[in-house]
């Protein structure tokens, strides 16, 4: 390679590194956080051997070792970017060819899982294994003895297969290529046909699984082709590097170079779902607690799924906004609310956490299953373990804390955490139990069992403060699901408006204001809690709907008001 | 011989020495005090609750002796065997010490009782999430009693599907039958050669059929066909109960292809589930309730255990009904009825109310002796606050297996009690395993309907799996009633 073309080679490199760790930290953070959410590795001998149990378990086990780190986005998108940049490092050097075209070319395979990763639920596990195989080609093609290497691989290829599984094709693929050996080739090719079926005999998985491989793709009802069409490439790169077709001039290198950048960009964008990393930063963030977050999200992206709103409505609820800025969004009835099973784009886990924050606790545990249920690789989950830890705890179930917290306490960013509330367990009732807890513990219902009725979860939340009247979040939940409901009278009935110390929110006055005004009511009679602007809007809300003024006006005058949703929604 | 002795010396290196006597039995984990075992079954290792190193010396009646110490008691498979086996109908004395916060504490000891009554081949029972509206990973699996070994027979890594309702013939696993739920749902019958599947679901019957039972000529399977619901508890305590809100019984007649029912076990007032044939095949038993609203009177529904006759050679049931339990008058409830294979006793679950008991913390297993027609409770097997359900008899009558959530409120646990022939249980024992701490720890899946099987299943989990994609099902027939 000339120096022009090392240079550009050196910079298309960094720019892939960069892009990809920009990329994955900042524009799909939480895809990349979402991927060790749906994981709890635990550093324990019995976790690795289950892991390792399986073909392609050894690759596994890296790729789930690895993904730990992408608890915090930046250190899982370096992680990508560097095994991205691994394996066209191991491309390049596999190439027979050093040519500029070819060192263009082999960016193909890291491109192509690139756009793996953008999809739904991709594993780590894809790259690691890919990694190791282009690893072990690089290894075999070092060995000078051409009978040596050929029984090398034919060892390896078995062996690779358990531990890396199905992408041994693509090892055996690329040794044979660059043995110009037509028996070799055959002897290779049926020997890594033999290793999946073979190993149907002995693992209870599907043929096309075993040959697809277990953990390259979480969902196995749905496998998608580009990790197939990723070594696809790898394979005919190398092939190109072993033909005698020439470099090619300076024009050709450089258009080779460009058209990688230039094929990249839009291939991942296309990939690429901002709509689902928009639910999983709701989801995350609700997960986390992280309340303040949620409504500054909000502010700047309007969530638009039933999942999204209920995650935000959540939020509004604990920073006590929930009454006053909730029809600034939109509202699409009940399940924005409180989801259900049946509710479209919702996450089991932020539903969880919505039943915990209103001391639904059996709720709450009944979509902690339902979100590890969801996982479609069966594997545990760190951050449902967590809310379950804690169920129990507020259950006193203590031998069930335990359980959770001793898998949390195997973990490397959960382990303080659990050691915490392990501590605990020592004296469940003593005086370190966290405020939190006792409060659970008060606010759980306790008084004659029923069976919940989401179509009457009013009931329940009135149970709740029945039970505990300073539940503020079942009470504003109570109020935000009769509002949602349409059951203004229910809502006025269960208001203490006068027990407002400052101003009443928005929302609850103007449920007010429309039950006074459907009652019949004089508008003179107005009490002292309703500001006076909301009366005066109030007014003019009726006189433009009396005048049947055009719905996107209504819309744009009154859409953040709880009118606008009654009459239009 | 000498090799063996210095390893376990320098093993227990740090040997107990200077003892204090703790004056009570020592909290094991599992329980396996004064437990009686088959002589066969795998070593029943177990750890010491709060010990940093335990010591445990087993004598058997014959003077055989077994040391082992470490973290937890795990006794060695070969040492083991010789030891029950030299042992068999006497007991051996297991004499444990602890070391807790730098002393070594001596315990009352206790013992296993080696029963001279063989044990089954294995069990076979379902792993599941404490699952709720979807179902994660779950499969059928079968476990060798005499090691560790677990294999999976068929899972959801497999068929996508919910796969429930396993069921072989008196513990022989080459009559099969297995329900998979889902868009490739269908019933897989496997008599004796060829596994088939079927669809279940006819115009006559309100569900596809269900909770099967084999009769012993391996000729008809009774099912019931259930409209079945979930609903979710409000209080902590209770988690969910799964309900009713219509059921009938069919028996389906494997050579003719034909389900039979008549207007007794199909009646529009009342509620008719858990069937199971006696041993001489010429009765079914089967628990029915009087419906009731639901929710509202969800906590009244009862179920009485009742019988009606049946004759295999044509296929005809008897013109009346015995209730053998009559359960809801008394303010109780009966569900999973299961003969012994001698005829002799019936043992069924009672709770307050339901037939779900697997979710209800009052479920006990409670044994009729079918000559006197006395019921009594198991109280020697039963847990005091946690459900104690699912049971299923060993071919030999001489034990049984249920599903206990004793261990911690909320995954159902494997139990095997000896059971002699006066119907007295001795004291059951938790499903051994390698490292059950960190076995049971770890495993946060529920064993759901555990049940004996005489050899291994011979189940070919890819070709199940190829009879349920290719779509091709045999459909059930619904015959006309037969009364």
């Amino acid at each position: 390679m000339t120096r022009p073309q090392r240079i550009t080679d050196l910079s298309v490199s960094l720019l892939l590194l960069v892009a990809a760790t920009v990329f994955f930290a900042v524009w799909y953070a939480f895809h990349t956080i979402n991927l060790e959410q749906l994981q709890l590795f635990e550093n324990t001998w019995a976790y690795f051997a289950e892991t390792v149990s399986v073909p392609g378990g050894f690759s596994d086990y890296i790729g789930r070792f690895l993904t730990q780190f992408f608890y915090h986005a930046w250190s899982g998108a370096i992680i990508l970017a560097v095994l991205l940049i691994l394996i066209r490092i191991l491309m390049r050097r596999i190439c027979t060819r050093k040519d500029a075209v070819i060192g263009a070319a082999t960016f193909l395979p890291s491109i192509i899982l690139m756009m793996v990763l953008c999809l739904r639920f991709p594993t780590v596990s894809l790259l690691t294994a890919f990694c190791l195989t282009l690893a072990a080609a690089l290894a075999v093609k070092g060995i000078r003895s051409t009978r040596t290497r050929r029984i090398l691989t034919l060892i390896l290829i078995p062996v690779l297969y358990l531990l890396l599984g199905s992408l041994v094709i693509l090892f055996a693929a690329i040794v044979a290529i660059q043995e110009h050996n037509r028996r070799f080739t055959v002897v290779a090719v049926l020997l890594t046909i033999a290793c999946p079926v073979v190993a149907g005999l002995f693992f209870p998985y599907p043929l096309g699984r075993l040959f697809y491989g277990l953990s390259y793709y979480k969902v196995h009802v749905q496998m998608p082709v580009w990790p197939w069409v990723a070594a696809l490439a790898a394979a005919g790169v190398v092939a190109l590097a072993e033909s005698p077709v020439p470099a090619g001039n300076d024009r050709a290198w450089r258009a080779a170079y460009a058209a990688v950048v230039l094929i990249a960009v839009p291939a991942v964008m296309l990939c690429s779902s901002r709509n689902d990393e928009q639910s999983l930063r709701y989801n995350s963030l609700a997960g986390k607690r992280a309340w303040n977050r949620i409504v500054t999200e909000a502010t700047r992206r309007a969530p638009k799924t039933y999942g999204e709103t209920a995650c935000l409505n959540l939020a509004l609820c604990k920073t006590g906004h929930l009454g006053g800025h909730m029809f600034e969004f939109r509202q699409d009835g009940l399940e924005t609310l409180l989801p259900n099973e049946n509710t479209p784009h919702h996450d089991g886990l932020s539903t969880a956490e919505i039943f915990y924050q209103l001391g639904m606790v059996n709720n709450a545990r009944r979509y902690c299953f339902e979100a590890l249920n969801a996982i479609p690789d069966y594997q545990n989950s760190a951050p449902v373990f967590k809310l379950l830890a804690e169920i129990s705890l507020v259950n006193e179930n203590f031998e069930m804390a335990r359980k959770y917290l001793t898998a949390l306490n195997h973990t490397l960013f959960y382990r303080q955490w659990a050691d915490e509330r392990i501590a605990l367990l020592k004296d469940p009732a003593g005086p370190f139990v966290p405020d939190e807890y006792i409060q659970k513990r008060f606010e759980r219902y306790k008084g004659e069992d029923y069976i919940f009725d989401y179509n009457n979860a009013d009931f329940s939340l009135r149970q709740l403060l029945v039970e505990h009247p300073g539940n503020l979040t079942a009470m504003n939940y109570l109020l935000a699901w009769n509002l949602l409901h349409k059951y203004s009278g229910e809502f006025v009935a269960a208001c203490p408006f006068e027990a407002f110390t400052s101003t009443v929110p928005k929302a609850w006055q103007e449920g007010f204001l429309l039950d006074w005004n459907r009652s019949g009511y004089p508008a003179g009679d107005l009490p002292e809690f309703i500001t006076p602007a909301i009366a005066t809007r109030f007014e003019s809300f009726i006189r433009d709907f009396n005048a049947n003024v055009p719905l996107a006006t209504m819309q744009k005058q009154y859409g953040d008001t709880y009118w606008f949703y009654y009459f239009f929604k | 011989m000498f090799i063996l002795v210095l390893l376990t010396a320098l093993s227990c290196g740090r040997g107990m020495h200077d003892p204090v006597f703790s004056g009570r039995a020592p909290r094991i984990f599992p329980d396996y005090r004064d437990v009686t075992i088959p002589a066969t079954i795998a070593p029943l290792n177990f750890t010491m609750d709060k010990a940093e190193r335990i010591d445990v010396t087993l004598t058997g009646d014959d003077g055989t002796v077994l040391h082992v110490c470490g973290r937890m008691a795990r006794f060695p498979r070969k040492a083991w065997k010789k030891l029950l086996q030299a042992n068999v109908g006497g007991a051996i004395l297991v004499d444990a010490y602890g070391f807790t916060e730098g002393q070594w504490m001596q315990h009352t000891p206790f013992h296993f009782y080696v029963s001279e009554d063989a044990i089954d081949y294995g069990l076979a029972y379902r792993l599941i999430l404490p699952s709720y509206e979807g179902m994660g990973k779950l499969g059928i699996y079968e476990r060798d009693l005499s090691s560790y070994r677990q294999k999976e027979l068929i899972s959801t890594e497999e068929v996508n599907g919910c796969i429930n309702c396993h069921s072989f013939n008196q513990c022989d696993p080459k009559d099969l039958s297995l329900h998979v739920r889902g868009s490739y749902g269908a019933t897989l019958i496997r008599q004796r050669a060829e596994l088939k599947a079927f669809n279940t679901k006819t115009d006559s019957t309100i569900s596809s059929c269900v909770y099967p039972y084999w009769h012993p000529s391996g000729n008809f399977i009774a099912y019931s066909t259930n409209t079945t619901r979930q609903g979710f508890y409000q209080r902590a305590e209770n988690i969910l109960e799964v309900f009713d809100y219509a059921s009938d019984i069919v028996v389906y007649d494997i050579r003719k292809n034909r389900l039979l029912s008549c207007p007794l076990l199909k009646s529009e007032g009342a509620w008719e589930t858990f069937p199971a044939f006696s041993p001489d095949g010429r009765s079914l038993y089967f628990c029915s309730a009087t419906p009731k609203a639901i929710p509202q009177q969800l906590n009244e529904i009862r179920y009485n255990l009742c019988r009606i006759a049946f004759d295999p050679e044509s296929g005809r049931f008897g013109d009346r009904l015995d209730t053998l339990v009559l359960a809801a008058p008394a303010g109780f409830s009966v569900s999973f009825p299961r003969p012994s294979f001698d005829g002799k006793y019936l043992m069924y679950t009672v709770s307050a109310f339901g037939n779900f008991t697997v979710w209800h913390k009052d479920a006990d297993l409670c044994l009729l002796d079918l000559a006197t027609g006395e019921s009594r409770n198991l109280v020697e097997a039963n847990s005091p606050d946690a459900a104690d359900s699912y049971h299923n008899w060993s071919s030999n009558n001489r034990w049984f297996v249920f599903g206990s959530r004793r261990d911690d409120g909320t995954h159902t646990r494997a139990y095997i009690c000896h059971i002699d022939a006066d119907g007295m249980p001795g004291k059951p024992f938790l499903l051994p395993q390698k490292n059950p701490r960190v076995y049971y720890d770890t495993m946060l899946r529920s064993f759901n309907i555990p049940e004996f099987i005489t050899e291994p299943v011979p189940l070919n989990s890819h070709k199940a799996w190829r009879l349920l994609k290719r779509g091709k099902k045999e459909q059930f027939n619904y015959g006309t009633d037969i009364p």
